[in-house]
């Protein structure tokens, strides 16, 4: 579902070429749940934004479904973004001055959803992420867990089939950070697949596959695990990709 | 969108910079509108008054020849009568606007005292085409005056306030030369700049067969038409001018046997100044409100600055480039109406509060008692509307160009 065939990128920083992706090779199947590991600087999250379309590579190619994401219009990677991709930031990204409701229901006015049905859909998914109750607080009203679980809610009002999450609870307390890793396991559960950016090793732990970055290159690829029939036979597709330890 | 109260609270939440960029946009509508109503109305004023004595007539006196012409000589005296209309009239088709005029001075008593007064004895069109209408409850001379040479008489108002002062004149009898005449109608207050033998507000008016009856007038002071509003104006004037040559038997090419003052060459003049003052208010009008467009512009962008991050959370959940530059436009949109809206208030406030001043009449006429017209609210409405789009469009553009990785790590 998702390729990186040879990614390299590079910024330019003071002047000075810093390579944040060295030829990456990667490919993730549809309905697996991948950690990102690596140390801080080793890649992870321009990786993430790779894959997530909010950047393109400097070298190689990013594929989504088969098509090369580098040659499409800034509408046509929107369009990705807004029904394909569902993001979760380790600082939470929500707007400061809308309601819970409002931050949930921000993808469906991108994708011209209707107010009502904006509002049936961003209620629903509040409540499954235990908001029920929150639905017109402000970001500055909740707590850190809370606010999480919010742009989870978000990431996943129009119904995405990647999850991609960057450092998730990095600004969690512990039993937040469960709740959270608890929401993800219930994503993919449902189909979704979700790829989770982290240094932290036990929120690699709960993916079936780890890929651990280090200075931009993939070192290691790590499958364990499959809970289902359905994971094995996509780690099988997904062979070939990234180097193995 | 997100919705209207999500832009608002956005801006409520920079309201410091919003408001003071709202009140120099009030300024400036506030500033350009008045100018542009005080000046239209001056303007107004202006051209009314050098249109005052009549528009598009011509006004025909007497002259003498200046060339031998059929075998009589040159230095003769030209004279026009009451047939010379009636000739005119007959024989140029569509002339249905002209009038003789014979005036002069006559002793007018009221309530047993006499004054000197100015007079014009005309025909019925006189009025239309000098703008001699009548107040309410009177009116002015009519075909059946003519016909029966009734002894009725017109007043200019200053003529009424000077014989009558507060006492209602239509109905009166007052004496001309000792003649009985009954006041018909007395005309409205008007602005004149232009007269060849007094202001019309000076004088009385009465028919000009009662005046031959009575007094024997036989020559014309003058004679006015207007040229048909379908005809070619100046092939018009021509015509009549070689009708009267023939009748008068002179050279239709001798510009002094009739003396003719055409107002229609001095009208053009005074009209083109008229739309360049316009032009001048339109401009300083445009150059003002650019102005607050860019104090709008500048705030606009200190806006976007600050949004940097939200605007990547938009690009992150899929806004496209289109909807983060239609949010900003709104925005600045939205401040520009809010400003214009406040400040054509403002605006209208200040001319009901200015027609509240008790001014002196002279005064308050060529001041021009401003009033917002709707070419002047429609021009600055347009003017508003162009600068809120320019004011948003280059912060908004700026906007939908934000790299959303850099966006997202702006603190």
């Amino acid at each position: 579902m998702i390729e990186l065939l040879g990614v390299s990128k590079t910024y330019a920083m003071n002047a000075r070429p810093v390579h944040a992706l060295r030829d990456v090779d990667l490919r993730i199947g549809r309905g697996e749940y991948v950690a990102v590991l690596g140390p801080s600087g080793s890649g992870k999250s321009t990786l993430m934004h790779l894959i997530g379309c909010l950047d393109t590579p400097t070298a190689g190619e990013v594929r989504f479904d088969g098509t090369g994401v580098s040659g499409l219009s800034r509408n046509e990677l929107a369009e990705i973004r807004n029904r394909r991709i569902g993001f979760v930031f380790q600082s939470f990204h929500l707007l400061p001055r809308a309601t819970a409701l409002e931050n949930v229901a921000l993808p469906l006015v991108f994708s011209r959803t209707s107010a009502p049905a904006r509002r049936f859909r961003a209620t629903e998914l509040l409540q499954r992420v235990g908001l029920s109750e929150r639905l017109d607080h402000v970001p500055g009203e909740l707590s850190g867990g809370e606010r999480q679980r919010v742009a989870i809610a978000r990431a996943l009002s129009n119904a995405p089939e990647v999850v991609l999450a960057d450092e998730p609870t990095g600004n969690l307390d512990s039993a937040a950070g469960e709740e959270v890793l608890m929401l993800f396991d219930e994503i993919h559960t449902g189909g979704c697949t979700l790829i989770v950016v982290t240094h932290e090793a036990g929120v690699a732990e709960r993916a079936h596959r780890v890929i651990r970055l280090l200075d931009g290159r993939s070192v290691a690829d790590e499958r364990k695990n499959p809970r289902s029939e359905e994971a094995r036979s996509l780690a099988g597709s997904s062979e070939g990709g990234g180097k193995r330890t | 969108m997100l919705g209207l109260r999500y832009q608002l609270r956005d801006l409520i939440d920079d309201r410091g910079r919003v408001i003071v960029t709202i009140l120099g946009v009030v300024w400036g509508t506030l500033a350009v509108t008045t100018l542009v109503v005080f000046f239209e109305g001056l303007s107004n004023t202006v051209l009314r008054a050098q249109l005052g004595m009549g528009m598009g007539i011509v006004v025909v006196r007497p002259g003498s020849t200046s060339v031998v012409y059929d075998g009589l000589p040159s230095g003769r005296r030209i004279w026009l009568t009451a047939h010379d209309v009636a000739a005119l009239r007959n024989g140029l088709p569509g002339l249905t606007e002209i009038s003789g005029e014979y005036y002069g001075s006559v002793e007018l008593t009221y309530a047993g005292r006499p004054r000197s007064a100015w007079f014009s004895a005309v025909d019925p069109p006189f009025d239309s085409m000098r703008n001699c209408y009548p107040q309410p409850r009177g009116r002015f001379i009519n075909a059946l005056d003519i016909r029966q040479r009734r002894r009725v008489a017109f007043l200019g108002d200053t003529v009424r306030r000077q014989v009558f002062g507060a006492e209602d004149a239509v109905g009166e009898t007052i004496l001309l030369n000792g003649v009985p005449f009954v006041v018909i109608g007395v005309m409205q207050p008007k602005l004149q700049w232009s007269s060849y033998v007094g202001l019309d507000t000076d004088r009385l008016f009465i028919p000009s067969t009662t005046y031959e009856a009575i007094w024997g007038g036989r020559n014309l002071s003058a004679l006015i038409y207007r040229s048909p509003p379908a005809a070619d104006a100046e092939a018009f004037e021509r015509d009549v001018y070689r009708l009267l040559a023939r009748r008068h038997r002179f050279a239709p090419e001798d510009s002094f046997a009739l003396s003719v003052w055409n107002t229609r060459i001095g009208e053009e003049i005074t009209r083109n100044v008229h739309y360049g003052v316009r032009l001048c208010m339109g401009i300083i009008g445009v150059v003002t409100l650019l102005v607050s467009g860019v104090g709008v512009g500048n705030v606009m962008y200190v806006l976007v600055k600050a949004r940097t991050r939200e605007i990547g959370i938009k690009i992150a959940v899929g806004a496209r480039p289109g909807d983060i530059t239609i949010h900003h436009l709104i925005e600045g949109f939205v401040i520009v109406v809010m400003g214009g809206g406040v400040g054509l208030l403002a605006s209208w406030l200040l001319m009901v509060g200015m027609h509240q001043i008790p001014l002196e009449e002279e005064a308050l006429l060529y001041f021009g008692r401003p009033r917002m017209s709707l070419w002047s609210v429609a021009l600055v409405a347009v003017i508003l509307g162009l600068v809120g789009l320019f004011a948003g469009f280059f912060p908004a553009r700026r906007a939908a160009t934000v790299d959303p990785v850099e966006a997202l790590r702006y603190e």
